[in-house]
């Protein structure tokens, strides 16, 4: 089982590795130098950047020299938590990102979860009573959640909340709370405003985890072991719940850990949508605004994110199937 | 052949079967896999059921214990089983038809395991991959006697010390893959009498093993039914296994029954065509080298084209023209607990 | 006496009394692969009515010109935002559809623009009616559309369908240009995927090893990456000079970088399994090279199951592409595509006052709904273990 989790660790590793280097080609790609484009930036603010600060920032950037040495000095400065200028909001990235990036874990997480929550018992249900009108039902939900782009279903559940219900669904917060400092009245007002986007964002996993639960568990339900169980006189709720399911839950657990980088790709432009104070929202306008060093790095932190918690979602997964905690391999 | 016989007393019937049928309805047709199948099973006997494969033994055994497949349905027909209650005693026990229960409901479910249970052909399969055998042994006493988990693994343990597992306190930890076959087997043994039933039905039960561990366990078998009284309903294709072990014996062809009669009957003055043609098929050991084998002429049907009348007909070297083919033959007497299905004995 | 041996062939056993019902089962017997996709395709409704309703869309692809009516590309103050016209189908008694003419004026209090529908200048509907120049398939000029009106294309006097957008551009009309380079991009950006995913796919499961070992821990790699960021960052860094085909090109280009590996698994499992099974190690065996075991024998098997996949991942790429001009960095004005059109009603108070800017968002679901049931359809059917 060490050994499992050692393989996934380091697949981790080099996934972040990865990361790094697109988010880094992120940042390079745009025309013009980092230095350059900062002197600019203070000059129409009416500050002045010494040659002598501009030769310092050039050394700590790497500027002029080869791109892999640029790359070594930024993932230097990443390591001493230095994440770079912010030239829009002319504070450190981490000031800016701050609150957001942890309501974006937040968030995601929320939705995670309610796609656990729902899609097994939806899709337990599905594949034992196939064919009935519960599992169409099911199956048709599952398909608004696939077919409907998340983004767009946010747009139209806003727009039906704004027009039907004069509601203002949008936001984690309150307008009250939105700026205050963190409270348990402000943990409520956040658990209170999460289940809308949580959903909207799950949906289309949730939908995926549905037909992958169904299909699974069909798959077992025909296998003689259920038989078996059967046979000894279990009533067949138990002999489910206690066979077929657990050996069905195991492919679906492994298959949970890939929502997750969906689930934080959708929060990106559900966020946008319904104005959430995440981090999609900011990553937007950082780019059209050619804010590189805050775009790459929510880049590099949203896939850092992702890569944690699917190593995580694999570590549960271990701990679920017996069989591979027994293995030596 | 037979090993010790019942002592000729009045042998009380456990299991009647009259006139079975279990259909699957399929998208390309009907498939009547047991099409009016009719038995009887003595208590304490060894009740053989022979044919080809796909003739419907499997089916029938598992419509006694109403565990067939979807889309199969029990259509007609009667399975009347004696209970056992407390103290067994003859006849006069609650009789009841399992065909009539309804399914899955807590009648039969009490039935099952503890009064009729089921061994299989593979039991790796047939253990649960993730749950140690311990558990699922476990779980089968709790089913059905009022104990805890201590007492049940206790009764786990002795249950597999008596099927010849060796060390069973470190086996009820393992996975069934992490047995050998024929382990495998005596564990499966092993649950299916932990509640002490009344009628194992072995489904093939040594199919899968090799030549050896077959007669080990055939060998089992045996000596629990000698401890412990019980009936054994024993599907096979094998016509050695069933000479070594049934009191009786059943002969299926196409989901029915078309001879029934004790084991030396069966062998030395069979009736049916089929039988017949099943026992010159044998290859025998003083035959003369290079002599032709002698198969049953033609191939088993498809099951979406029975034939009409007598399902053998086709290949009864005995067929009658105008009456094999026009109507179907029920079985009737013959002699002592000698039933056949066949108008050459109207 | 026996009867002489019969042939093992079920078929030919002499069954009495069978007949019409024996020369169905005959031909179940005999009907090849591609006949039993084709049948059991066939059972299955909702997929046969998901294919029509994707083959009705590819035609207004190749008819866009001719379905719309106005100028997409015509900008007019004075119509901006306006609701959708109600087509009244009874002129008096007869069939004549019809729309009222629309007076527009602005609010002083709000400052928007107000419409009124003015019953007594009906503007009639004619079929085949002249409009602005455009070449049908590219190769025909005409001015000829499906419909129009008669008359001068003015303000005053046209349809909106659907109404106008900010700029009082026809919506039903960008729609169906937008329809066009929407669907086209999904073509395009799904061959790219399919090529990466089954030459990477195949290389990994025929031979296996370090080929195998390499290309899946990429392809685990780019699964654990969220999409959108990266999409986003890359998408941002294109130049702004870019011409929109450039631009159309480099979008499909970063989306398939990514979608590849849903392909891939597909295809190297099939390849997997098939390296196991008999016929494939007899091919070998009775001289085959490489190439033909793998082109002859082993890739019909699992054609079917690649046209599903290619059909599943075609509404993704729709979708990607749609999510990145909707945020604005994907394809830019003057391109038309769904996700252009749909940049329009980003924020809900615009969408409040004029929600027929979400329309666009109508044919996306659509499609997308269509070409999951027709992939789940041509999936199931080419499973032959399916229930």
């Amino acid at each position: 089982m060490l050994a499992y989790i050692g393989r996934r660790a380091l697949l981790a590793i080099f996934t972040v590795w990865a990361i790094s280097v697109l988010s880094f080609a992120i940042i390079q790609l745009p025309p013009g130098d980092y230095v350059t484009s900062y002197i600019a930036q203070m000059a129409s603010m009416g500050s002045v950047v010494t040659d002598e600060e501009a030769q310092n920032l050039r050394i700590q950037y790497g500027l002029g020299q080869p791109i892999y040495v640029q790359y070594l000095k930024w993932m230097r400065l990443i390591a001493q938590g230095n994440f770079g200028m912010s030239m829009e909001w002319r504070r450190p990235v981490t000031e800016v990102i701050a609150e957001r990036f942890w309501l974006t874990v937040v968030v995601s997480v929320a939705s995670l979860f309610l796609t656990w929550v729902l899609a097994l018992p939806i899709g337990i249900y599905s594949a034992v009573r196939q064919y009935s009108v519960g599992d169409y039902v099911g199956t048709f939900v599952g398909f608004i959640g696939l077919a409907v782009p998340n983004f767009l279903l946010a747009l139209v559940l806003l727009y039906l909340g704004f027009t039907l219900f004069n509601a203002h669904i949008g936001g984690l917060f309150s307008p009250e709370l939105q700026d205050a400092s963190w409270s348990v009245a402000r943990v409520w007002d956040l658990l209170k405003h999460l289940p809308i986007p949580a959903l909207i964002l799950g949906l289309a996993g949730t939908a995926q985890q549905i037909r992958i639960m169904r299909a699974n568990l069909l798959d077992e339900l025909r296998k003689p072991y259920v038989v078996t169980a059967r046979s000894k006189g279990l009533t067949e709720a138990a002999l489910i719940l206690r066979y077929p399911v657990r050996l069905a839950l195991n492919p679906f657990a492994s298959t949970i850990g890939y929502t997750l980088p969906y689930i934080v790709s959708g929060s990106i432009i559900v966020s946008l949508v319904l104005g959430l104070p995440t981090v999609g929202p900011l990553l937007l306008k950082a780019l059209i605004a050619q804010d590189m060093f805050l775009a790459g790095t929510i880049v590099l932190l949203l896939g850092v994110m992702t890569v944690i918690g699917t190593l995580i979602s694999d570590i549960l997964l271990v701990w679920v199937d017996p069989r591979i905690r027994l293995e030596d391999t | 052949m037979p090993q010790t016989r019942m002592a000729a007393e009045i042998r009380s019937t456990l299991l009647s079967v009259r006139d079975l049928r279990t259909y699957f309805q399929q998208d390309e047709g009907l498939v009547k896999a047991v099409d009016g199948v009719s038995f009887d099973l003595y208590s304490g006997g060894t009740l053989g059921i022979v044919g080809e494969s796909g003739c419907g033994k499997s089916v029938t055994a598992r419509s006694i214990l109403g565990i067939v497949d979807r889309p199969g349905r029990i259509v007609d027909g009667e399975i009347r089983f004696r209970r056992q209650t407390v103290g067994r005693e003859g006849d006069g026990d609650p009789v009841i038809d399992l065909a009539k229960l309804p399914p899955n409901g807590p009648e039969i479910r009490a039935i099952r395991g503890a009064e009729i249970a089921l061994i299989f052909q593979e039991p790796m399969s047939s253990f649960s991959p993730v749950h140690t055998i311990g558990s699922q042994i476990d779980e089968a006493i709790m089913l059905h006697q009022q104990v805890d988990r201590r007492q049940a693994r206790e009764k786990t343990i002795e249950m597999l010390r008596r099927v010849g597992v060796s060390s069973p306190e470190q086996r009820v930890a393992q996975l069934s893959n992490q047995l050998s076959g024929g382990l495998r087997q005596r564990a499966m043994i092993a649950m299916a009498l932990s509640c002490h039933p009344t009628l194992l039905i072995a489904d093939e039960p040594t199919t899968a093993l090799d030549v050896t561990t077959q007669t080990q366990i055939l060998e089992l078998m045996r000596q629990l039914q000698r401890e412990d009284g019980m009936a054994i309903m024993l599907i096979t294709h094998d016509l050695g296994v069933v000479a070594e072990m049934a009191t009786d014996v059943a002969v299926m062809y196409l989901g029915r029954v078309v001879e029934q009669a004790p084991v030396d009957e069966i062998f030395h003055a069979p009736r049916h065509p089929y039988t017949q043609g099943l026992l010159r098929s044998i290859p025998r050991m003083r035959s003369r080298s290079r002599e032709r084998l002698n198969p049953i002429a033609g191939a088993v049907p498809h099951p979406y084209d029975r034939p009409s009348g007598c399902p053998f007909h086709p290949r009864c070297p005995q067929f009658m023209a105008g009456r094999c083919d026009a109507e179907e033959p029920t079985l009737r007497p013959v002699g002592d607990k000698h039933t056949v299905s066949c108008f050459l004995y109207p | 006496m026996a009867r002489p041996d019969v042939a093992l062939d079920p078929t030919s056993v002499p069954v009495p009394g069978a007949g019409a019902a024996d020369a169905i089962k005959q031909r179940i017997f005999v009907a090849s692969q591609w006949q039993l996709t084709w049948w059991r395709f066939r059972k299955h409704k909702v997929a046969v009515a998901s294919a029509l309703v994707v083959i009705g869309f590819y035609l207004v692809v190749m008819g866009a010109d001719f379905l719309a009516y106005a100028d997409p590309n015509a900008s007019e103050a004075q119509r901006s935002l306006m609701p959708p016209q109600r087509v009244h189908w009874l002129d008096g008694w007869r069939f004549g559809p019809h729309v009222y003419a629309v007076k527009g004026t602005r609010d002083v209090q709000s400052f928007r623009r107000v419409y009124r529908a003015d019953p007594g200048e009906k503007i009639p509907i004619r079929l085949f009616a002249k409009g602005f120049e455009y070449r049908f398939l590219g190769m025909i000029p005409t001015t000829r559309h499906l419909i129009g009106v008669d008359g001068d294309r003015d303000a005053t006097n046209t349809i909106f369908l659907l109404g106008t957008d900010v700029q009082g551009r026809d919506l039903w009309s960008r729609l169906m240009y937008g329809t066009r380079i929407s669907l086209t991009i999904g073509l395009v950006g799904v061959t790219m995927s399919l090529v990466l995913g089954v030459v990477l796919g195949g290389l990994s499961g025929f031979y296996g090893g370090i080929a195998d070992t390499l290309i899946q821990r990429a392809i685990e790699i780019l699964r654990s990456i969220p999409t959108i960021p990266l999409w986003m960052g890359l998408a941002a860094a294109l130049p702004r000079d870019w011409s929109i085909l450039q631009v159309y090109f480099a979008i499909t280009i970063i989306i398939s970088l990514l979608a590849w590996t849903e392909l891939a698994r597909v295809v190297r499992g099939r390849f997997l399994s098939l390296r196991e099974e008999d016929f494939v190690v007899s091919a070998r065996l009775v001289g085959c090279s490489q190439m033909r075991t793998i082109f002859v024998h082993m890739v019909p098997s699992f054609m079917s199951h690649i046209i599903a996949a290619t059909t599943l991942a075609l509404p993704a790429m729709i979708v990607s592409e749609t999510a990145l001009s909707f945020l604005g960095l994907g394809l830019r004005p003057p391109a038309m595509s769904w996700g252009v059109l749909l940049q329009q009603a980003q924020n809900v108070q615009t969408v409040a006052l004029s929600p027929w800017l979400m329309l666009p968002a109508v044919p996306v679901i659509v499609v997308v709904m269509a070409f999951n049931f027709l992939g789940d359809g041509l999936r199931d059917a080419a499973d032959p273990y399916g229930r």
